[in-house]
């Protein structure tokens, strides 16, 4: 985060340094070099810079860790103590991930059309699972809301 | 229920435990108002915004003793915060110190934080209700606060430019004011007689001395050999505290009736 791009309580604004879809600058290794395919540049490393890491928030035990944004830190272990007192203060933690974002891959907003599919797949979209899973989770929420305080 | 100083029936036992009581509001909001000075100036936003909240924290500690007190004395809760001469506040001297360098904070937060975990350790055995259940509670923030403070003291003291000097310097000035912490008056004698706080205040100092010294040593510090610098547990304060206390208070004196 910078100063600039510092929205209520020091919460990031939508586009922060991970959703900028940045080929890394100079010379990427062969590991981390965007990579083309027949259609162009389909993916590239985000080219964060080293001192980036991208924050997860854990909000109940039986959640999965959620993107929430970044913070700048030397190591894991600062990034950690930053992340607590600037992503967890308005909404339940139970835990939380710290990655550099310099090792996020992303596919690149040129090749979204591959997300689009090309016959009807409305067989596959599996609303009914969503509906499930909310369900399920509510249900399972009220069992065990005892033990997630 | 019952506030905790009307339940002590012995008056001499009740202005002693007042006294502490009083003594851990003082120092919580000296040290939060001090944080609070670091909002927009931070070496960095993260840490910005988290030295903030650790600010918000403190003052939040403070209030639930002031609370204490006001409630059983039938006191306005601000006037007892901000309505007093500065004789009448009973904080130590390290709290009231000005910031100067982000190092002299974040030293300062490691020494106050395990003085304060002790503290509050020895309140929650009180068997003061509700303090005890209290202290117990407010135990849990102070853990991050004291884990924020060692997380920097680490990196600043390991840097490889001026890093581990101006920590040591930033040691040096604070560790008499930080003994001072340790300042006694008859009230602590009668409290530890009595049974109420179960460790003398030189065993709580060697408690203490033992919990800071391997997370100063652990990063090359040496731990200085000067003694306490006493006052502040008595009314006596540095010239330090006239401009906090006028700054802290500017808003309060402005309209000491208004109601929010």
């Amino acid at each position: 985060m910078t100063h600039d791009n510092r929205g209520h309580d020091g919460q990031p604004r939508e586009s922060g340094d991970v959703t900028r879809p940045q080929p890394a600058a100079g010379a990427a290794s062969a590991e981390t070099a965007a990579r083309h395919d027949a259609g162009g540049l389909w993916e590239h490393p985000l080219g964060a810079a080293r001192d980036v890491w991208a924050v997860f928030v854990q909000g109940r035990r039986r959640d999965t860790h959620v993107y929430a944004g970044d913070v700048h830190a030397p190591d894991a272990e600062m990034a950690l103590v930053l992340a607590k007192e600037n992503y967890t203060r308005r909404d339940p933690c139970v835990s939380l991930w710290v990655v550099r974002a310099d090792q996020i891959h992303a596919t690149a907003q040129d090749a979204a059309e591959m997300f689009v599919p090309a016959t009807d797949k409305s067989y596959r979209f599996g609303g009914s699972y969503r509906q499930q899973r909310k369900a399920f989770q509510s249900s399972y929420q009220a069992a065990y809301r005892e033990e997630d305080q | 229920m019952p506030g905790v100083l009307t339940a002590i029936a012995d008056p001499t036992l009740r202005a002693a435990f007042r006294e502490v009581l009083l003594r851990v509001a003082d120092d919580e909001l000296v040290i939060g108002h001090r944080h609070s000075e670091w909002t927009g100036f931070g070496p960095d936003i993260e840490s910005d915004v988290a030295m903030s909240s650790i600010a918000q924290e403190e003052l939040g500690h403070a209030r639930v003793f002031y609370e204490q007190i006001a409630d059983d004395e039938g006191l306005d809760i601000d006037r007892l915060a901000f309505g007093r001469t500065p004789g009448e506040y009973r904080h130590a001297a390290l709290l009231e110190r000005e910031n100067g360098g982000w190092e002299f904070s974040i030293v300062r937060l490691v020494l106050y934080e395990a003085f304060e975990t002790g503290r509050l350790r020895l309140l929650a055995a009180s068997g003061q209700q509700p303090i005890a259940g209290l202290a117990e509670t407010l135990t849990r923030e102070e853990r991050y606060h004291l884990l924020f403070a060692e997380t920097w003291l680490t990196r600043l003291a390991r840097g490889a430019a001026e890093g581990p000097g101006r920590v040591q310097r930033a040691l040096d000035a604070a560790w008499p004011d930080a003994l001072g912490l340790f300042e006694t008056t008859p009230a602590d004698a009668l409290l530890v007689a009595q049974g109420v706080i179960a460790s003398t205040p030189s065993a709580q100092r060697a408690a203490w001395e033992a919990a800071v010294r391997p997370s100063l040593e652990g990063c090359g510090l040496r731990l200085p050999s000067s003694g306490p610098r006493e006052g502040g547990r008595r009314g006596v304060h540095t010239p330090a505290f006239d401009g906090l206390l006028d700054q802290m208070t500017e808003v309060w004196r402005s309209d000491p009736e208004a109601r929010w």
